[in-house]
């Protein structure tokens, strides 16, 4: 866990994943999209776009791992 | 052909069913360099290509492979059967293409491999033996002057005898007013100089410096004077610590080793690409500048908090601010500023609040190239009171003058619903104002979709003809340089990232179609407005833009008939505008009475410094 908190310390801000979700509807598709982000071990989360049409939604989420103001993990490595 | 290489003799192979274009431009750039050459078709069996080899008794075999399917094991097989044939023994064996890595030639055992994107140049040095130079620096663009290729002569006499009417008329009305803004604009310009004056001790600066911001003080709102007094500073605004400012030190230091960058033209010279930083935070600030740079942005510029136009003073340090916007203060500009490659055109926008002439003096004391003034837009949706922002609008525009900062004017006004013939109205008052003060307008009329627009259905079929209009509207009265913005397809974006990007690009198309002198351009994150924008995002756009100049080339978008109806339109109504403005005579109570933009078109005089003003 520490290993990956250091890996995601050199992304400069955020982390989208974007993917087509099998689903039935925009809420199922918003939960799921949710939940799989959760798993993944991130906390501050949202969509940034969702669309359901045809099978599924079409998604992207983002997880925020550096907010502007945030003490930057990426800026230790020049010292 | 170069007498001093010494000439090889070389096998070029395609281990590939159809693909051979890459081959065959190395095949030629050999030959152009006096080497021998023997280019095998594609699609050949193996045995047959070892056959081959073994009799041409070459110095380098060069592989090339494109499909990335069983490429392991073909070329594993390739390497062994070349090995027995003892082809080994006398060449180097070389593989490059799409499917390759170094790596992977090294584990396969060939004697170099050279991937994706490499550079023939790499590749011949390496056959010469010789080392691949790379350019120092890479750079394909160097700083112009926007305005230097436009004499801004008037071609439209009766709007020029308007605007000459009416911005007498504005100077007229500015003699003996100042206000605490020019007041602390003076004293910003004192501080500063004295900072920098060498003969002076430091006691000495010291002592001066206490007794201007003394005066400065006097004329800051109570949230600027708590700061410089008992050091509180705003909510959610915080000190950068020394450490932190020490690392962005050196990760400066570091981006500035960059050699590579993208090149954003094609064949064409213009239009230079802008984007808008403001993430909050001048560290972050920096990343997407650097970022933004190698990725092919022309320049920059500096997008501050709202908050910060409706307080009088600016705060001091290098501050870091958790909403959107970089707050203007001496400290952060200078580290903005130290951070940039010499040739990224560097904007700081004055243009709408409470301290639009002290911004322009520290812009310019920091070597802005450009800055940002507009006097009716600030007035009417930017929420400052409108006699104030003339006169402190005046003042900035004599600072930009002083300092050789052109300045631009966005229309902004077109977003709140002013249609665009009031906008540009607006527009030309202002550039004409600032001829007169001998500064460098640059008009920034708004490629967006509008509230008037969307009403007036004007842009119904194609976002093509109303924007063509706009350009030629004005091209037809002034030569002057023109910036779309801000940016560009403004309310045509989504949060979809493709449908964002695509947008700008497209947008951009026109752009270059029309040969304006810049464009800014959105992020991919454009329509997003619960985070701030991605750095990811930034590179969506400059990298969409990067591919319509390609697409492009000097090829032109066609509008249809109807935007020259449009044209005719939107300068009658110019003309218009400008009539019952003289004939108010008073340029301030025009804007007050909505004659540049009004209620019902969705324009409201601001209040921020009503009655402030300073009478000498």
């Amino acid at each position: 866990m520490k290993k990956n908190k250091l890996i995601l310390s050199q992304i400069i801000d955020s982390l989208d994943i974007e993917t087509f979700i099998a689903c039935q509807s925009e809420e199922e598709g918003k939960r799921i999209g949710l939940s799989i982000m959760e798993k993944l071990g991130f906390r501050d989360i949202d969509i940034v776009f969702i669309e359901f049409l045809g099978s599924g939604v079409r998604i992207r989420i983002r997880a925020n791992i550096y907010k502007p103001g945030d003490t930057y993990g990426w800026l230790n490595l020049y010292k | 052909m170069n007498n001093s290489i010494k000439k090889r003799k070389i096998l070029l192979i395609p281990l590939d069913p159809v693909h051979d274009v890459a081959l065959k431009i190395l095949n030629r750039k050999l030959q152009e360099r006096g080497h021998h050459t023997v280019l095998l078709p594609p699609d050949l069996p193996l045995e047959e290509i070892i056959g081959r080899a073994s009799d041409v008794d070459a110095n380098y075999v060069l592989v090339s492979r494109t499909l990335g399917y069983s490429v392991a094991e073909l070329l594993g097989k390739f390497i062994d059967m070349a090995e027995a044939a003892k082809i080994r023994d006398r060449a180097k064996v070389v593989l490059g293409g799409k499917a390759i890595t170094p790596q992977l030639a090294s584990e396969l055992g060939f004697d170099k491999g050279f991937g994706a994107g490499t550079d023939f140049e790499e590749i011949i040095a390496y056959i010469e033996d010789r080392e691949f130079q790379r350019e120092k620096e890479k750079l394909f663009r160097k700083k112009i002057s926007i305005p230097a290729s436009h004499a801004y002569q008037y071609k439209n006499n009766r709007i020029k005898n308007l605007l000459n009417e009416i911005t007498d008329e504005i100077i007229q009305w500015s003699q003996r007013k100042s206000s605490p803004g020019i007041e602390r604009a003076k004293l910003r310009e004192k501080i500063i100089n004295v900072y920098k004056d060498d003969a002076l001790t430091d006691e000495d600066k010291a002592r001066k410096i206490k007794v201007l911001k003394e005066k400065y003080l006097s004329y800051c709102d109570d949230k600027i004077s708590r700061f410089y007094q008992q050091g509180l500073l705003p909510d959610k605004v915080r000190l950068l610590s020394a450490e932190e400012i020490n690392k962005l030190d050196v990760y400066i230091q570091k981006q500035k080793e960059n050699t590579n960058f993208k090149k954003m033209r094609h064949t064409q010279s213009l239009p230079l690409v802008f984007v808008q930083y403001g993430t909050g935070c001048p560290i972050m600030d920096i990343a997407h500048i650097k970022t933004s740079e190698a990725w092919g942005a022309d320049g920059v510029f500096h997008f501050d908090p709202s908050w910060g136009a409706r307080t009088e003073g600016l705060l001091e340090g290098v501050l870091s601010h958790e909403e959107d916007g970089s707050i203007i203060t001496w400290e952060n500009l200078a580290k903005i500023k130290s951070s940039l490659h010499k040739e990224t055109i560097w904007t700081v926008r004055a243009h709408r609040g409470l301290n639009t002439p002290e911004t322009a003096v520290i812009a310019g004391k920091l070597g802005a190239d450009l800055t940002k003034i507009h006097i009716v837009y600030g007035s009417l949706n930017g929420g400052t009171d409108p006699a104030r922002l003339t006169i402190d609008g005046l003042e900035a525009i004599k600072y930009a003058a002083k300092y050789n900062m052109p300045f631009d004017e966005p229309t902004n006004e077109e977003l709140g619903g002013v249609p665009a013939y009031k906008s540009f109205a607006g527009l030309l008052i202002i550039a004409d104002l600032a001829l007169k003060l001998k500064a460098q307008p640059i008009l920034k009329p708004l490629f967006c979709y509008s509230p008037d627009v969307m009403i007036t259905g004007k842009m119904d079929d194609n976002y093509i003809d109303y924007n063509v209009a706009k350009i030629n509207s004005l091209r037809s009265i002034i030569d002057a340089p023109i910036w779309p913005g801000e940016p560009i397809g403004f309310m045509t974006h989504s949060e979809d990232r493709i449908q964002s990007s695509l947008t700008t690009a497209l947008h951009a198309t026109l752009a270059i179609s029309l040969k304006v002198n810049a464009i800014t351009i959105a992020s991919a994150d454009e329509a997003y407005s619960r985070g701030p924008i991605s750095l990811s995002s930034r590179i969506d756009t400059l990298r969409a833009v990067q591919e319509v100049f390609r697409f492009l080339g000097k090829a032109k978008i066609k509008p249809t008939s109807k935007a020259k109806e449009f044209e005719k339109e939107i300068t009658k109504g110019i003309q218009a505008t400008l009539e019952k403005v003289a004939k108010r005579g008073s340029f301030i109570n025009a804007l007050y009475e909505g004659l540049l933009g009004s209620p019902q078109d969705g324009a409201y005089p601001g209040r921020a410094g009503r009655n402030t003003l300073i009478e000498e």
